[in-house]
Order: structure tokens, then sequence, then C-alpha cells
């Protein structure tokens, strides 16, 4: 079957064992189990990336595993590169390469050994492999053991490993966590250059890595189901924002005294929040508020992607129900 | 004196005793082994295994000489024992541990993602740790016989032929323990703390395979004159007996106890060698032969079903 999806899933769902025991109380199935992935179904577009957002514990890693067939799904079908998950495994596994932040190393090889550990396991491509320490100005370390690798370092090793098998979809968990700023760019461009070539399914908390590598977002809610997928770029067109204002007002505020200090807030309980798309914004915010004075404290910080992604949801519910209902 | 500020004499600033320590630690473990039933009963099963081996030792020696007195020491019989499973020992614990240990190092998911199968990481972890120990048992196990035995001339072949008979019973053996040790490795993908398990099922094994006494020994109790019969169409059980009278006798023609003699309880001795009257080494080879394969067959086809029983349980690797 010819599909013009790289991933499709169908309400996939996966539950885990409570516990493993031979003598449990608990004699009911439904006692036994716990279900993390509660029917998701989205679908990826060939040449498309996706970045997997949404609180701890919602499932986003149990989902990427599932697509990458470590955990088998108790319900619901997927598709990945056009193959099933469940019926052509072996076909799936050839085309996507999966890299965890969990995953850690014999400490007495060293890179090179690694890599071609690696390399042989998965027939992959050593050059490729090269290319990327280089790039990463790893290259100095390709004789020294992994048990002397910082996090960071690390971190690239693991990204090394996925790669070098060439994958078609690489499924990366938080991958760019310890990597320092710089190599983050690095990295960064190395995956981009690649382009449409190669699909990503990331989870990462970081915007710029969102927004630099992904073209949606699968919005995941604690219970593991999906909240909504988002493009990242009509995210970017609608909420371009950088800065996020707490203001705590003395008393309450007032919508109207809101809307005079700056167009963009929320508000949250009895607090309200601006919304600032570069740092001479977030100043003039700032000076607003307190010219109008009736504050108790203001904080800022930079906004997570989750937060705009939930901003857009919001502001597009209606219209997103829709799109639902017509799907089904 | 501000309310938010507590006297720093109200309390003494020491540390816990050690005595406190000591006691939170024992409730706490106390606390936590209760949740881990299963391991208590499986740390049971281990101390009746203990007792059963050395139980059938006393038994064993205390039987004294029977009709077939022995020619050698039972020092020299328990280091025959010891020195056959150097061979087989390491091998099968790191091959029972290694998925656990790829697990922990996190490399398990990737592994299964790139269609390396479970069973591909046990038998080449048995495969390199059975070279590593071949090469302790060479280095250590026969200089040491050499020495006890006084003789250098028992190092080597006595004669290629009594050689290469013993080689197809050890290598049989190999594939035997290669089975049972994929076995418990696939059994660590399910049940997280396998280390008693593994123990356990090495010296049911021994007991069965000849380590501590003759297998003949079982015949000796009444009604359980078929059991070496059954036990040495086990590879490692005719490998450990015809290592055993290589090595101490210079004689490796095992065969399948006569029926007849066992039943007769004319067999009363703990530990000596039987004279055997039964099947020739050319059917020792071919049961030995089908034995393997079949528990090859097994334990390949667990690996497979408990690798998709756990990709199901999430207990693949760690999270
Ligand atoms: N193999 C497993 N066995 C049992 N429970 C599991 C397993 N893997 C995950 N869980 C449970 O499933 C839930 C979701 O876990 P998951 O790791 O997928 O969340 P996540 O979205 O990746 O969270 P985070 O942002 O913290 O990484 C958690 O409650 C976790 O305890
Ligand atoms: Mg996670």
């Amino acid at each position: 079957m010819v599909r013009s999806e790289i991933i499709v899933s169908n309400g996939l769902i996966k539950e885990f064992p409570t516990s493993f025991t031979l003598f449990s109380k608990k004699k009911t199935q439904k006692e036994r189990k716990k279900r993390v992935l509660n029917g998701i179904s989205f679908d990826l577009p060939k040449g498309l990336s996706l970045a997997l957002l949404g609180p701890n514990g919602s499932g986003k890693t149990t989902l990427l595993k599932t697509l990458s067939t470590i955990y088998s799904p108790d319900g619901g079908e997927a598709f990945v590169c056009g193959y099933d998950i469940m019926k052509e495994t072996p076909e799936v596994r050839k085309r996507i390469s999966f890299v965890s932040p969990a995953m850690d190393f014999q400490k007495k090889l060293t890179l090179k050994q690694t890599i071609d550990f690696f390399v042989k396991v998965t027939n992959g491509d050593m050059a490729l492999a090269k290319e990327f320490i280089e790039e990463l100005q790893l290259d100095h370390l390709w004789h020294t053991k992994l048990e002397t690798f910082s996090e960071g370092q690390k971190a690239i090793t693991r990204l090394c490993v996925g790669l070098q098998k060439n994958p078609e979809i690489l499924f990366a968990d938080e991958p760019t966590n310890g990597i320092d700023f710089r190599r983050k760019q690095v990295v960064l461009d190395f995956l981009e250059k690649q382009g449409r070539e190669r699909t990503l399914v990331l989870v990462d908390h970081d915007p710029e890595v969102v927004d630099v590598l992904c073209d949606k977002i699968l919005l995941i809610a604690l219970g593991g189901t999906v909240k909504g997928m988002v493009d990242v770029a009509k995210l970017q067109s609608e909420f371009n924002y950088m800065y996020d204002i707490m203001l705590i007002p003395k008393g309450t505020i007032k919508k109207k005294e809101a809307e005079e200090i700056w167009p963009r807030y929320e508000m949250i309980g009895g607090m309200c929040r601006f919304f600032a798309s570069n740092r001479s914004e977030a100043t003039e915010i700032h000076e607003r508020i307190i010219q109008w004075g009736k504050f108790i404290d203001i904080k800022t910080s930079g906004i997570s992607i989750e937060d705009i992604t939930l901003l857009w949801l919001k502001k597009h519910e209606e219209e997103f129900e829709e799109k639902m209902l017509a799907e089904r | 004196m501000s309310i938010f500020k507590r006297s720093p004499t109200t309390k003494d600033p020491r540390l816990s005793s050690i005595f406190d320590v000591t006691l939170a630690t024992v409730k706490r473990n106390l606390i936590t082994d209760w949740q881990y039933k299963s391991d208590i009963v499986i740390q049971f099963l281990w101390t009746v295994t203990n007792l059963v081996a050395y139980g059938f030792l006393g038994l064993s020696v205390g039987q004294g000489t029977g009709d077939f007195a022995p020619n050698y020491s039972f020092s020299l019989f328990l280091l025959s024992s010891s020195a056959f499973w150097t061979l087989f020992t390491g091998n099968y614990e790191e091959t029972a541990f290694c998925l656990r240990e790829e697990a922990a190092r996190g490399t398990m998911g990737y592994l299964v993602t790139n269609n390396v199968d479970t069973l591909g990481i046990m038998v080449g972890r048995y495969l390199s740790s059975s070279i590593k120990f071949l090469a302790i048992f060479l280095v250590t196990t026969i200089p040491t016989f050499a020495l006890i035995k006084g003789a250098a001339g028992n190092l080597l072949p006595h004669t290629a032929r009594e050689f290469f008979m013993l080689l197809p019973l050890v290598f049989f053996s190999y594939l035997f323990m290669m089975s049972i040790s994929v076995i418990m490795g696939s059994i660590s993908l399910l049940v997280k703390q396998t280390t008693t398990i593994v123990r356990i099922m090495l010296y049911l094994i021994r007991i069965v395979g000849g380590y501590f006494f003759m297998i003949e020994s079982f015949a000796a109790y009444g009604g359980l004159w078929w059991l070496p019969v059954v036990f040495v169409a086990l590879p490692i059980v005719s490998g450990q007996y015809a290592f055993r009278k290589y090595l101490i006798e210079h004689d490796t023609t095992v065969r399948f106890p006569d029926m007849q003699v066992i039943n007769d309880h004319r067999v009363k001795n703990g530990f000596a060698p039987l004279s055997f009257t039964g099947l020739n080494y050319g059917y020792m080879l071919l049961i030995n032969f089908v034995v393997s394969c079949l528990f090859l067959l097994g334990a390949f086809l667990i690996a497979k079903i408990l690798t998709q029983v756990a990709r199901r349980r999430g207990t693949i690797e760690f999270y």
C-alpha cells in the first residue's frame, strides 16, 4: 500500500501492568493495568517533522517507543514508513532509528569502537558517523574511552549512533539535553541541512529546537490522549512570543486595565499574563505595569513551546472541534 | 525574637546516631523485602536446593564403599567436577544476565529497534564468554590437576583416540548449556530479580549432572533406579561423566548405565565409577545430538515468545 503519510496512527493504545508479582490481591484485569496511551490518532505527511509535547508523564516517551517497535501496542494500529508496526515489524525497523536519553554505553570501549559496533549491528554508514563527529568537533575523542565522556558528549554520541544508520525516520527523546549552546546550534544545523530527506520525531522542550527542526507539533494531554496537532509555521505567525510577563496585582485587575497595558494577555486566576515577541516589547510591558502601579510582583520568563501551543489551541478551539468532528 | 527565627539551641544540632540510622535501615529493608514476596519464595527455594545438594552428598559419602569401591579420593572426585564446570559456569551466568545488563545500560531499546534479536545478543555473549572461560580453564585447571596427580602425563591426551572421543561430548555439553543460558536470559526480560533463579538452576543441573555425587547414587534409593538413565541422556551429564573418567581414569567409555545392574541394587556406593555394560559410544553421541537440538530449539522458541511478552508488558528495557 502506497501512502503519502510517513506515520499514521489510529487509536493507538498502550497499557502497562501495574505490578508483576506472584501474589497480588488485585485480580481483575482492569485493576492490574495502567493505560498510558489512550487512543492516539494522528497522521504525519511525508517530508514533515514532528515534535511531541506534553506534561511529564503524559506518555510521550511511551508513544515514541511504541512507534519505534520497542513496545507492542495493546490496541489500535499504526503505520510507519507505510508498514504496519505489528505485522511488518522488521520492515519498520530497517527504516527507523531510536535515540533514548537513557542510552549508555560500554564504558571501556573507545568512541571509535562504540560507533564501529553500532555500524556493524545496524549495517550503518561509518562515513556519516565520522562526518557528524567531526562537525561537532569530537574527533579528538575518537580513541578515548567513553567512561571519561561528559553528559553532553554522550548526548552527541547517542545522536551519532542514531544517525549513522541513515534512517528514514529518527525518533529521538530529548536529544539535545545536556549539549552546550554552541554545539546545539551545530547539531541543529546538521539535522536541518538534511532537511526533507529525513523525518524527525522529537520530544524536546526547547522552543528553538522545535522551531528549527519541526513542522508540526502533536500536543499530548495527561492520560495519553491527543490534545491537538498544530503547524509550527502557523504558530509562529500568530503567536510569535518569546517572553511571558506574569503580573500579580494588588487585589484584582480588570480586563480593561489589562488591555490598556498590553493587548496580548491572558487571565489566569487572579493574575494576568502578558506576551512579548522580543526584548524591547518585554521592557515596554514592564514600564507600563510600573506606571500602572497596582501590583505586588512581576515575573518575566522565556515562554515554553507547550504554552504557545496551548494558546493556539485555545484560540482555535471551535475550528478544531469542527475539524475533528468532520474527520469522524 | 522574631517568630520566623527558631532559636538554634532548641534542638541539639548533632546528626542522628548510628543507632538511629541502623534502626531506620532495618525497618526500611523489612518493609521493602515484604513487598517482594516472590523474592522470598525464590530465596526459600534456593535454600531447599542447597539442602538437597548437600544432603545427597552426605548420604553418598556415608554409603561408604559398595560393590564397586572407588579407587580415588572424594576430593579428586569433587575437583574433577569443579574443573569441568569451569567451562560452563561463567558463560552460563554471563549469558543469563547479559540482557539485564544491556537493559541497565539503556542499549536494549536501540538494539531491539534494529532487529538485533535478543537471541543474537545472548548467543553472542555465550560464545565470547565460552572462549574466555576456556582460556581460564586451560591456565588454571589443567596445571592444578597435573600437580595433584603428580604427573604431567595426565595433562594431555593419553591417546589421541580417547581425547577425540571426549571432545564431541564436551561440545554437546556446550550446546546444552547454551540452551539453558538462553532460557534463563529470556526469563530475565520479565522478572528483574533473577540472580537467585539463575543460581538455583545451576545447582539443579549440577545435582542432576553428578557434580556432588555419582548420579548412580539416585539408584541406591529404592524406586529411583531409572533416574540416572534419564539424566545421563542430558549432554552435560554424559559430558561430566566422560570428563571425569578421562581425567582420573584415562577412560572415556561412557555408556548408559545398565538398567539391570542398577535395578538389582548392586550399586550401593556413593561416588564410585561404574563399570558400564550398556549402550555404546555411538548411541551416546546420537542421543546427545538429538537432546541438544531439542533443547536449543526449545530455548530459541522460549526466547522469541518471552521477548514478545516483554514488549507487551513494557519490561523489555528499563525506563
Ligand atoms: N515500561 C513501563 N512499565 C510501566 N509503566 C511505564 C513504563 N513506561 C512508562 N510507564 C508509565 O507511563 C507513564 C508515562 O510515561 P512516559 O515516560 O511515556 O511519559 P513522558 O511523557 O515521556 O514523561 P516525561 O516528560 O517525564 O519524559 C508514566 O506514568 C510511567 O510511569
Ligand atoms: Mg519522557
